[in-house]
């Protein structure tokens, strides 16, 4: 039997019907208002101070708080990205966008990609605003290290500033040294590479390999054309270049103990290999890093580190060293404010009130004492051995020795060394073998960006 | 013996009371326009999100980055890019394990559920769903921990295998089988479950009838229920190969949480991506979209017309 039927089922029917059709009715309409809702909003909203909107990376927050600090009459919309790091791409598929849609760039952005300039100041991104043509004062830019515009600088034309320099020295270990036996600071990566033996002896490391930055540290230090461009739109991509080769075979000959495959910020380093590391071929910046390392702490000797020159080949070899990141800030051309944009970036890479928060080198020269006087004081450094450069000695004339042949280009070097030669690094593959799978792939990707690639 | 229709199976619908009234005792005419209303919710949200985008990727695939007419340039160029056959090489790969895995473990399992007791089978389901709560990106990072052999609670596993390290678990070669372990575990517990309902669906009397006519348990499940719930496989077969012809996510995640130890350009979707993202060339990264709904659309057609998918019994 049915119930409706003999309970005047006709009414009951009609409004179920009505019932039905209406909730139907609402939940297109809920739905339609929704979708509507999102194309249409726009966030805009009247501000009567200017407005700047600012993108950074986590190691910049402090310098962006005090900007907005010490500009209290500067609406500044703060962002906070990833700095682009490892060349994931995170600002060219948000300029991708933009420029389509025809709004949403910042004003000015931190980039930790030292390559960024040659991908986002050309086409198809089109970002960056040129510089040195009256947005910022000649005295100004004069004023940054010798150089470190080069990787800033397309055509004559400056499209970012460095924030620092980041170059490569050789962080050593005096406890950890006098401990192992070793009784002076290497000069050269023979002496660095013999000196391996003592510390694998005793467990330590130094230095690791196997991360995005071995073409960085250990082959733009030592002059290998990987990533050359000798005139625009031309690619040196030499592997077997002796200055290559040479140092593939010295990495090679050393212990797997003494240069493990291993990464500085994985989740594990600090645990296996803090207060464990004798030397290290790094960046400036990375001294600051070291106390932090595991159960490390800044009054631990055996985790502070001191700066020492930079590691020739050879005695008698070229004096240059590489760079991790470094960091550059940009003036988007698409800012409706540049003037107030160039001029956040200059605070931000020239005011001592901000690069004192920087953890790496100044690369505007007036704040590198300062900067420096600073880390001393911070107890977070070893005090060098006798007859070694102090902190500003061994940075300033690092900053010098930054090898240029090592050129930006649009795609991530550290990516395809990432991806490519770590994984057989990692299975005991050499140096010598990586380097191969490195100089193809780049040159593949080089091709596809536009170069014409020669070896 | 009459056998009432098995009427949740795809493409198979209700032909009772055609003209009449429906079970609540609304006219079919009222039915219909109240079904229409609540299709027309979807149907108005798959034309925004679903069909104005292919269209709109098919448009750009055979337009220039500057306008004007390309035609097959756009493909050509991504077919002759250096990157696109390593990466439909490592998703076929990846959906060859996955695949066989789905179409028999998801099978075996749920058959398994089927013979449990009703009480003992709702917990199996239960405990089988659960991964399946988790969204994908918290899905990628349970498996990060679980294959860092520092971090893991199976590092004795691993370490037995010879994995130190990450860096030696996720080794290129390895990579298609972990990702497929991960969509496994996500997305299979959600198919044991729909498997299971549509092993529900089949008639007691008929499993009862092969049981008195001396077939196992194993005959049961191999000669009655597989070949009927068979449309319900092909389903699940169409709708993981189009999605995992897709593959993103895991590998983009991974490959970020790890400085780069995955290539960003590892699947045809992240290559497309960063052909669009990175190289701002949204023309070339349509074409290797179209490209995989050309493939989803050739392996969903062949699988409907092989099986006859769509036959009205």
């Amino acid at each position: 039997m049915n119930i409706y039927r003999s309970s005047g089922g006709g009414n009951r029917r009609t409004r179920w019907h009505r019932r039905t059709l209406a909730v139907a009715a609402c939940a297109s309409l809920v739905s339609l208002s929704i979708v509507s809702a999102g194309i249409g909003a726009t966030g805009a909203s009247a501000a009567k101070k200017p407005t700047i909107t600012i993108w950074y990376d986590t190691a910049r927050k402090s310098m962006v708080q005090a900007y907005i600090k010490a500009h209290p009459k500067v609406h500044v919309v703060a962002v906070l990205k990833d700095g682009d790091s490892n060349g994931d791409g995170t600002y060219q598929s948000a300029f991708a966008l933009d420029n389509r849609v025809g709004h949403g760039w910042p004003d000015i952005y931190f980039s930790e990609q030292n390559n960024d300039a040659a991908s986002l100041a050309q086409a198809p991104f089109n970002d960056a605003a040129v510089l040195n043509k009256g947005l910022i004062s000649k005295s100004t830019l004069a004023k940054f290290a010798h150089g470190s515009a080069a990787l800033c600088t397309i055509g004559g034309k400056v499209y970012c500033l460095r924030n620092d320099l980041a170059m490569n020295v050789l962080w050593y270990n005096p406890t950890l040294m006098a401990q192992d036996g070793i009784t002076s600071v290497p000069t050269t990566w023979q002496q660095w590479a013999t000196d391996g033996a003592l510390a694998a002896a005793k467990g330590d490391i130094i230095g690791t390999q196997g991360d995005s930055w071995d073409a960085d540290t250990y082959y733009w230090g030592n002059e290998c054309p990987l990533s050359q461009e000798t005139s625009p739109g031309t690619l040196l991509i030499n592997p077997a270049s002796t200055n290559c080769t040479a140092m593939a075979s010295l990495l090679d000959g050393v212990s797997r103990t003494a240069l493990p495959v291993a990464y500085m910020f994985s989740s594990t380093f600090g645990q296996q290999y803090g207060g464990k590391i004798v030397f290290y071929p790094g960046a400036s910046w990375m001294g600051g890093v070291f106390p932090g390392l595991g159960s490390c702490t800044s009054a631990n000797p055996d985790c502070k580190m001191a700066a020492g020159y930079p590691l020739t080949f050879s005695s008698s070899g070229p004096a240059v060293t590489g760079a991790i990141g470094g960091g550059l800030w940009f003036v988007s051309s698409h800012s409706k404010n540049l003037k107030l944009a160039a001029s956040a970036v200059v605070w931000l890479d020239t005011s001592l009130t901000s690069q004192n928060l920087s953890p790496g080198f100044p690369a505007y020269g007036p704040d590198d004492a300062p900067w420096v006087a600073t880390q001393d004081a911070s107890g977070s450094y070893a005090t060098p051995l006798s007859g070694q450069p102090t902190l500003s000695q061994a940075f300033n004339k690092a900053a010098n020795e930054i090898w240029s042949g090592w050129s930006a280009v649009p795609y991530a070097n550290d990516q395809i060394w990432a991806s490519d030669v770590v994984p057989s690094l990692a299975t005991g593959g050499t140096q010598a073998a990586g380097l191969g799978i490195f100089a193809s792939d780049a040159a593949n990707l080089a091709r596809s960006d536009g170069f014409q690639v020669h070896s | 013996m009459t056998v009432p229709p098995v009427a949740a199976i795809p493409g198979e619908r209700s032909r009772a009371r055609r003209g009449g009234r429906s079970e609540d005792g609304a006219p079919i005419g009222s039915s219909r326009l109240s079904g229409y209303v609540f299709v027309s919710l979807y149907v108005v949200l798959l034309a925004l999100f679903g069909i104005a985008p292919t269209a709109y990727a098919i448009y750009l695939s055979l337009t220039k980055v500057g306008g004007g007419i390309a035609w097959g340039s756009n493909f050509t160029r991504a077919f002759q890019d250096f990157r696109f056959l390593p990466a439909f090489e490592h998703v076929a790969e990846y959906l060859a394990i996955w695949l066989i895995a789905e179409a028999t473990l998801i099978l075996v399992l749920a058959l398994m559920l089927h013979s449990l007791a009703r009480r003992t089978s709702a917990a199996f389901r239960f405990l089988f769903y659960m991964p399946g709560a988790l969204a994908g990106a918290a899905s990628v990072l349970v498996w990060l921990f679980m294959l860092d052999p520092t971090l893991s609670p199976w590092h004795f596993l691993l370490s037995i295998l010879g994995y130190a390290q990450i860096d030696l678990v996720l080794q290129p070669s390895h990579l298609p089988l972990i990702f497929a372990i991960m969509a496994f575990w996500t997305g299979a517990g959600g198919w044991i479950v729909v498997m299971y309902g549509a092993l529900n669906n089949i008639p007691d009397e008929l499993l009862e009838a092969a049981k008195l006519d001396g077939a196992n348990a194993f005959q049961s499940a191999l000669r009655i229920k597989l070949p009927l719930i068979k449309k319900w496989v092909v389903y699940m077969l169409i709708l993981s190969f189009a999605g995992g012809t897709q593959l993103f996510v895991e590998p983009q995640l991974v490959g970020q949480a790890t400085a780069g130890l995955v290539s960003n350009t590892w699947s045809p979707n992240q290559l497309a991506y960063y052909i669009a993202f990175i190289n701002d060339n949204f023309n070339e990264a349509a074409a290797i979209s179209v490209t995989l709904l050309v493939l989803g659309l050739v392996g969903a057609t062949l699988l409907v017309w092989r099986t006859k998918l769509f036959e009205i019994n």
